[in-house]
């Protein structure tokens, strides 16, 4: 029987991050390797588990806020993970067109202002996933490795940049 | 406060560091393929003239006694297997690891391949730095900074953390979220995409496409062909050289400031949307500051700016210093 494979490469082959030949392969090993096959199950489990994690969803208020906002013309620049090492950042700057709010009626806006507003929305939803996903990740990391420095930062960062992000949304960036 | 401070020296008394050491050596002819996968610390690999690969690494474990600590030390491998063409390293540990008694664990290697090799790199929650590899690298990191130094043909996929390249050569592809992304003497063609962070490129040679939403891009000493796109960010651009050919300034919902350098030919046209163009140069600007063209000198460089949202500046001089080569 061939060497049994890390948890690295077994986590790769169940997200079907490898070569075909090679999940092929592994596949085989799977079969007749009991050892490999229980390591598979933990990683399951382990993954199982971390998915079910509680998720910081935004509140109503905080999606109130967010379409008041909209409507009142200021559209916003969102966030920046400051990576560098430093602490999370996640900057909510109110972006105003020219340096003022934009003075198009309610009920007429602009051409392309909509979706200028939707794409926001969007992004902010892309955005809040990565951070989520970030969060999921050093969850699992740290359910295996707990007092890892790197893994510890990391977390705090992911969580910090959660909370910012809906707190800097709810406060309307003021 | 006393109590929080005695607790914390009681609570990193108990705690026990074992350091191990790992070292290999192995032959890996030129044209081999060499994949790594790691995490847990950092991983630098460097490009060499031998025809050997070698690996030197540092195991360190933290536990609440030796005895543990030491036992998962002992455990923890980095296999080096020849597979095909391709030399594989990676970093395992072991499976049923307890989160009690042992506390942390790290793993900082050092790989030497040959020059030629065509690398692939995988690593999580620690630094990825790659030197002097010229087969081509495709590189993959997550919570943990991207450093290459003079590599050729790169592809390099990030995120949580920051992306620094220096004087790469053939293609480079940079895909990075959540980060910044750092460019220094960089040359022939270029793409990056970036998201939730900065863009700064110095140097840059040929052509080059940067793609940024949710930070701000600033390029300094462009030359050949350069397309800067951003979203809800800011633009710093100049052209000041004139073998600068090209340059396509695509903005929305930010602010940008384009710098001339006098004596520099230029070629300049652009409008904007929902924005205002100002211009201390001699510019045709229509009434409404939404159109602009003209130029300086004969041929020189392309300018072509567009915009929706944004407001245009254009300038002889830069209103700050320029900052040169910024490096870490």
């Amino acid at each position: 029987m061939k060497q049994c494979y890390s948890d690295e490469i077994l986590s790769a082959y169940l997200d079907h991050d490898l070569e075909p030949e090679q999940i092929e392969e592994i596949g085989r090993h799977i079969e007749e390797c009991s050892g490999c096959r229980s390591a598979l199950e933990q990683i399951t489990a382990i993954r199982d588990a971390a998915s079910s994690l509680e998720q910081l969803e935004p509140c109503e208020k905080t999606w109130f806020e967010i379409q008041r906002r909209v409507r009142k013309g200021r559209l916003k620049r969102i966030w920046v993970w400051s990576g560098v090492g430093a602490a999370a950042a996640v900057v909510l700057v109110v972006f105003l067109v020219r340096g003022r709010p934009v003075q198009v009626p309610e009920t007429t806006p602009a051409p392309g202002r909509r979706q200028v507003e939707a794409g926001l929305v969007q992004e902010y939803d892309d955005y809040m996933r990565g951070i989520d996903k970030a969060v999921e990740e050093c969850k699992t990391a740290l359910s295996e490795n707990p007092h890892n420095p790197r893994v510890q930062r990391a977390y705090l960062e992911a969580r910090s940049s959660q909370i910012n992000a809906l707190d800097v949304f709810t406060s309307g960036g003021d | 406060m006393l109590v929080l401070i005695l607790s914390l020296f009681v609570a990193a008394g108990t705690e026990v560091t074992v350091v191990r050491e790992l070292h290999s050596e192995v032959l890996c002819p030129s044209g081999r393929s060499v994949k790594v996968v790691h995490h847990y610390g950092d991983l630098r690999i460097s490009g060499s003239a031998s025809e050997k690969a070698k690996m030197d690494a540092i195991i360190r474990v933290t536990g609440r006694d030796k005895r543990s600590a030491t036992e998962l030390a002992d455990k923890i491998d980095i296999g080096i297997v020849t597979r095909d063409e391709t030399l594989f390293v990676v970093t395992s540990y072991p499976r049923h690891i307890q989160p009690c008694p042992v506390l942390s664990y790290e793993v900082d290697v050092r790989l030497v391949v040959p020059e030629g090799a065509s690398l692939v790199a995988h690593n999580a929650f620690g630094g990825l730095m790659v030197s002097g590899v010229k087969g081509g690298c495709r590189l993959a990191n997550r919570f943990g900074d991207v450093g290459l130094d003079r590599c050729q043909n790169c592809d390099v996929v990030s995120r949580y953390g920051d992306v620094w390249v220096w004087a790469n050569t053939g293609f480079l592809l940079v895909d990075n979220r959540f980060g910044n992304v750092f460019l220094d003497e960089v040359t022939d063609r270029v793409r990056v995409e970036n998201r939730y962070g900065n863009v700064k490129g110095t140097g840059l040679d040929g052509i080059v496409h940067l793609d940024n939403r949710f930070g701000d891009v600033r390029t300094r000493h462009s030359r050949g062909s350069l397309t800067v796109a951003n979203h809800y960010g800011d633009i710093s651009a100049w052209v000041e050289d004139s073998a600068l050919t090209d340059l396509d300034v695509m903005s929305e919902l930010g602010r940008v400031e384009l710098n001339l350098a006098r004596m520099v030919p230029y070629q300049l046209g652009g409008r904007t949307v929902q924005g205002l163009i100002r211009s201390t140069l001699p510019l045709q600007v229509d009434e409404q500051g939404c159109r602009v063209h003209g130029f300086s000198g004969h041929g020189g460089a392309r300018v072509h700016l567009s915009g929706t949202w944004t407001d245009f500046f254009i300038q002889s001089e830069p209103i700050e210093n320029a900052d040169g080569n910024e490096r870490r």
